[in-house]
């Protein structure tokens, strides 16, 4: 109808566009805009151009900042609200282009330009025209109860496909790019198009939209459910005249803690916090908790005790049935036993049982609870290094458990029980804490009537436990820990012992793990000794009983297999059995040449005989050390060095030897580690007979700690010593005069068998290793 | 781009019909006469020299424009209810026009449509 151009007054849209054959309602506030209004509206038609803005931000557009296609509309309605705003309803008429900025003051006129979409009809145009009403059917649908049921309507009765996009694009409202795409857009099927994404788009959304909605619908449907399930189960609960189970609990708890025997103290404790029990809902995480705490206070055994079989002829009787010989500490336990019998409230004594592996010290407290008729536990220290493990967590913390101890004497089900504190030589420690420390509280028979477990934050008295801890060494225990316990050693034992404890225990032990009866298979003291002297080298038994054992289920086989014959084993078959022998004992070295002398070790595994070797270095100056000799035991040699030339005059050296050579001591085996200061006397004497030339006797072992001038002090460990020497076939022992008590705890055999010389100097112990310079010496011994 | 706010007041709400041009309707009376029809269109303040009478089959539309003229009085609007610019109106009467005579006449703001379908 327009051909030709236009010039409009211009109102830019911020964030709209507006279609043709649209109605819509608009605010308008700017100065420009008022102005461009007021002048259309003086107008006789009322029109005015409308366009979007690119950008909102910005207030006074120019034509780089408007779309370059519009809409031409007609005013229908106006109204001021105030003084610097309108309200408009306006109706688009037509698709216009914006050709120029006709002027900008004071309002912003537009040369306009009709841009009207050809009517095309092709079958594209009519099957995108079908498309989109179906897409529009469905979004409508979806957003229903949002989009009003007239829409419908309307859109359902819109013939015109260019009518229905414009309609449908208000209708959802789009972004503005898009909408002013359709606007746009230069044929109906482009329109179409555009219209079609994004309806499906608009559909996807509100597909997920009306998902999310219903998901929390069920979701609230289904707590709510549950909730009023709840409320009925209570209702027939109390019909039924039952109690609901966090109630039912509580009571149960309550008639417990009635029930129980408590000291009076925790019983108000407990009270209280059953208390707070009853007020918390089930579903709180703290009813849980202090339910749990209730529980184990009422399972303590706080004033349990299980009362002490004080005959002390029985329990003699029971611990010489588990373990042969260990007189020491079997007194010590049946000691205890009597004076517990006089005053039932002594305090229990603490022992740690010191001692090689498998000397039989955790199976000595079982026997000793067994003894004297209490509970027996057991704890293992080793490795741990949690302060907490020992002494609990406070409950606050999430998880929270009470200590191992407390744990245990909860096991035990009495306040008296024997603990057992395995390995405390092997405590960790490290930035969690001390738990040697903590230690030090629950052994100290003072503080541990008041133990404060940091869970239980109840004193529980540990007084009455009898505690015994065991070691393989005492080195690693802090020495106040140290200093709370008293040692019992157990020292290892003797081949003899060994044979017996096989015979006793050993052997018929094996041969019920292995379904032999005694008569099936018969393990002499021949084979035992030949296991102990070639198989195994140890203190304790544990290698022995592999041994036996392993001979054991040979045996087994063979019965196995068929039937066959009881069996004797005989030594020579252990071979077969168990592979070549893998130790040689030091045997004793006959015929010494001079500055060699037969040493006595303490090893863990028990005893070792070591022959130190001197030479002489012709030309060279000093002291050489070698064999893996630690600080102790290097300035050991050199004291006994500086003793001999000392005393070079009176033992005969001529003293050309001294300055014109040096020494090169050496101890084998090359590759073990050796320190101490017990090897003193044999470097002197093996110094005197390098210097003076004369052998020392070969059958002679000596052990003791040499000082500068001559004294010989005691050593630790003469029992393994003394074996170890026996084994070699040693028949002479030098010891030192202090060491003499020691020498009850030898078995009788072996005291009958070696001699021992006792010696106070180092002169008589020269006198007593090299005959050859005992003659020599006579003159300077004193007393 | 800021996305627009969803609310139904945003809408653009379609005009009179959904198939009708962008203008906006007089309203009209019909009433029956002993020689045809007499139509009455309510279009104050119009121009009869504006107006325009179509007849096609048994449709009558009556088109037109009207423009405002009280600008010699008035420096700026308040406010607006009346509905200028381009107006349609058709009506559907149950017989052919066609060949019916018609004659218009402007009175108090009314224009009255006389159609004569009998007595020729």
């Amino acid at each position: 109808m327009h051909d030709h151009t236009k010039v409009l007054p211009l109102l830019p849209l911020k964030n709209s566009v507006l279609f043709p054959h649209l109605l819509m309602p608009l605010s308008v506030g700017r100065p420009t805009s008022l102005a461009a209004v007021d002048a259309a509206l003086s107008t006789e038609e009322k029109e005015i151009v409308i366009a979007a803005q690119r950008d909102a931000a910005v207030e006074v557009p120019g034509m780089a900042d408007l779309y370059s296609v519009g809409t031409r509309a007609v005013i229908k309605r106006m109204s001021r609200p105030s003084e610097s705003a309108m309200e408009l309803i306006v109706l688009g008429t037509e698709r216009v282009m914006l050709l120029r900025l006709d002027s900008t003051d004071p309002y912003l006129k537009v040369e306009v330009q009709p841009l009207a979409l050809p009517a095309e009809e092709s079958p594209e145009v009519e099957a995108l025209h079908h498309e989109v009403m179906e897409l529009a059917a469905k979004a409508i649908g979806l957003a229903q109860p949002q989009a009003p049921a007239e829409m419908s309507r309307v859109m359902m009765s819109t013939e015109d496909p260019l009518r229905l996009c414009y309609l449908l694009a208000s209708m959802f409202s789009l972004e503005i790019d898009k909408e002013q795409a359709l606007l746009e857009a230069a044929t109906r099927a482009d329109a179409l198009r555009l219209t079609h994404s994004f309806l499906a788009h608009e559909i996807q959304v509100l597909e997920i939209r009306n998902k999310i909605a219903s998901t929390a619908q069920s979701e609230m449907g289904k707590e709510q459910r549950e909730y009023l399930l709840r409320q009925q189960l209570r209702a027939i609960q109390q019909e039924l005249g039952e109690k609901n189970p966090e109630q039912a609990e509580v009571d149960m708890l309550k008639e417990r803690l009635e029930k129980a025997d408590l000291p009076d103290e925790i019983r108000k404790e407990t009270e209280r916090e059953l208390s707070r029990l009853e007020k918390l809902p089930s579903a709180s995480p703290e009813h849980h908790v202090i339910r749990t705490y209730l529980e184990f206070v009422l399972e303590l055994p706080w004033r349990v005790h299980t009362d002490d079989q004080l005959d002390i002829a029985q329990a003699r009787k029971v611990l010489d049935e588990d373990h042969y010989n260990l007189k020491e500490v079997k007194e010590r336990i049946l000691e205890q036993l009597g004076v517990l019998k006089l005053n039932p409230q002594a305090k229990a004594p603490i022992l740690c049982f010191v001692g090689p592996p498998g000397t039989g010290k955790t199976s000595l407290g079982q026997s000793i609870a067994r003894a004297i008729g209490r509970k027996f536990e057991r704890m293992s220290l080793g490795g741990m290094h949690d302060e907490a493990e020992l002494r609990g967590h406070r409950r606050t913390y999430i998880g929270a458990m009470p200590g191992r101890l407390i744990q245990a004497i909860r096991r035990a089900g009495a306040n008296n029980p024997v603990l057992m504190l395995d390995e405390v030589d092997k405590l960790g420690r490290d930035f969690r804490g001390d738990p040697a420390a903590a230690l030090l509280e629950v052994l100290d028979p003072e503080q541990n009537k008041t133990f404060r477990d940091n869970y239980l934050d109840l004193p529980f008295d540990l007084s009455k436990v009898l505690f015994i801890t065991t070691a393989n060494t005492l080195d690693t225990i802090p020495r106040p820990l140290l200093d709370r316990m008293e040692m019992l050693r157990l020292p290892g034992y003797s081949e003899e012992e060994k044979l017996i404890i096989a015979r006793r225990y050993l052997i018929p032990r094996q041969l019920k793990e292995t379904g032999l009866t005694a008569e099936q298979c018969v393990i002499g003291d021949d084979v035992v000794s030949r296991i102990i002297t070639g198989y195994t080298r140890e203190a304790g038994l544990r290698q022995l009983e592999r041994g036996i054992g392993r001979v054991a289920r040979k045996v087994a086989l063979r019965f196995a297999e068929g039937p066959s014959e009881p069996v004797t084993v005989h030594p020579d078959e252990l071979a077969d059995m168990l592979g070549p022998e893998r130790f040689f004992p030091e045997k004793m070295r006959r015929d010494l040449a001079p500055g060699v002398a037969t040493g006595l070790a303490w090893t863990e595994t028990g005893g070792d005989v070591l022959y130190v070797e001197a030479t002489l270095l012709p030309e060279s100056k000093g002291l050489t050390l070698t064999g893996q000799l630690g600080d102790v035991m290097q300035e050991s040699a050199k004291t006994a060095q500086s003793y001999i030339w000392s005393h070079a005059e009176a033992l005969g050296i001529d003293r050309a030897l001294l300055k014109d050579a040096g020494v090169h001591i050496h101890v084998p085996a090359g590759a073990i580690p050796k320190d101490g200061p017990s090897a003193g006397i044999t470097m002197a004497v093996t110094l005197a007979s390098l210097y003076t030339k004369q052998p020392v006797r070969s059958d002679t072992a000596m052990t003791g700690e040499v000082t500068l001038t001559g004294l010989v002090l005691p050593i630790g460990g003469l029992k393994e010593k003394v074996l170890a020497a026996r084994r070699a076939g040693i028949k002479r022992v030098i010891v030192p005069k202090p060491n003499q008590t020691d020498l009850r705890e030898l078995p009788e055999e072996v005291r009958s068998e070696i001699e021992f010389i006792f010696v106070e100097r180092v002169e008589e112990v020269i006198s007593a290793a090299v005959p050859a310079l005992a003659e020599r010496l006579s003159p300077v011994k004193v007393g | 781009m800021s996305k627009k706010p969803r609310h139904p007041s945003s809408f653009m709400l379609p005009i009179a019909g959904p198939n009708s041009d962008p203008v906006w309707q007089p309203v009209a009376d019909v009433y029956r006469t002993l020689t045809g029809w007499l139509v009455k269109f309510e279009l104050a303040g119009v121009d009869p020299g504006d107006v325009e009478i179509s007849v096609e089959n048994t449709r009558l539309t009556v088109t037109g424009m009207r423009r405002d003229w009280t600008f010699e009085e008035v420096c700026s609007h308040y406010s607006m209810e009346i509905a200028y610019n381009r107006f349609e109106r058709s009506l559907e009467l149950p017989c052919n026009l066609e060949r019916a005579h018609l004659d218009l006449e402007y009175r108090n703001g009314i224009l009255l449509v006389r159609v004569t379908t009998k007595g020729e």
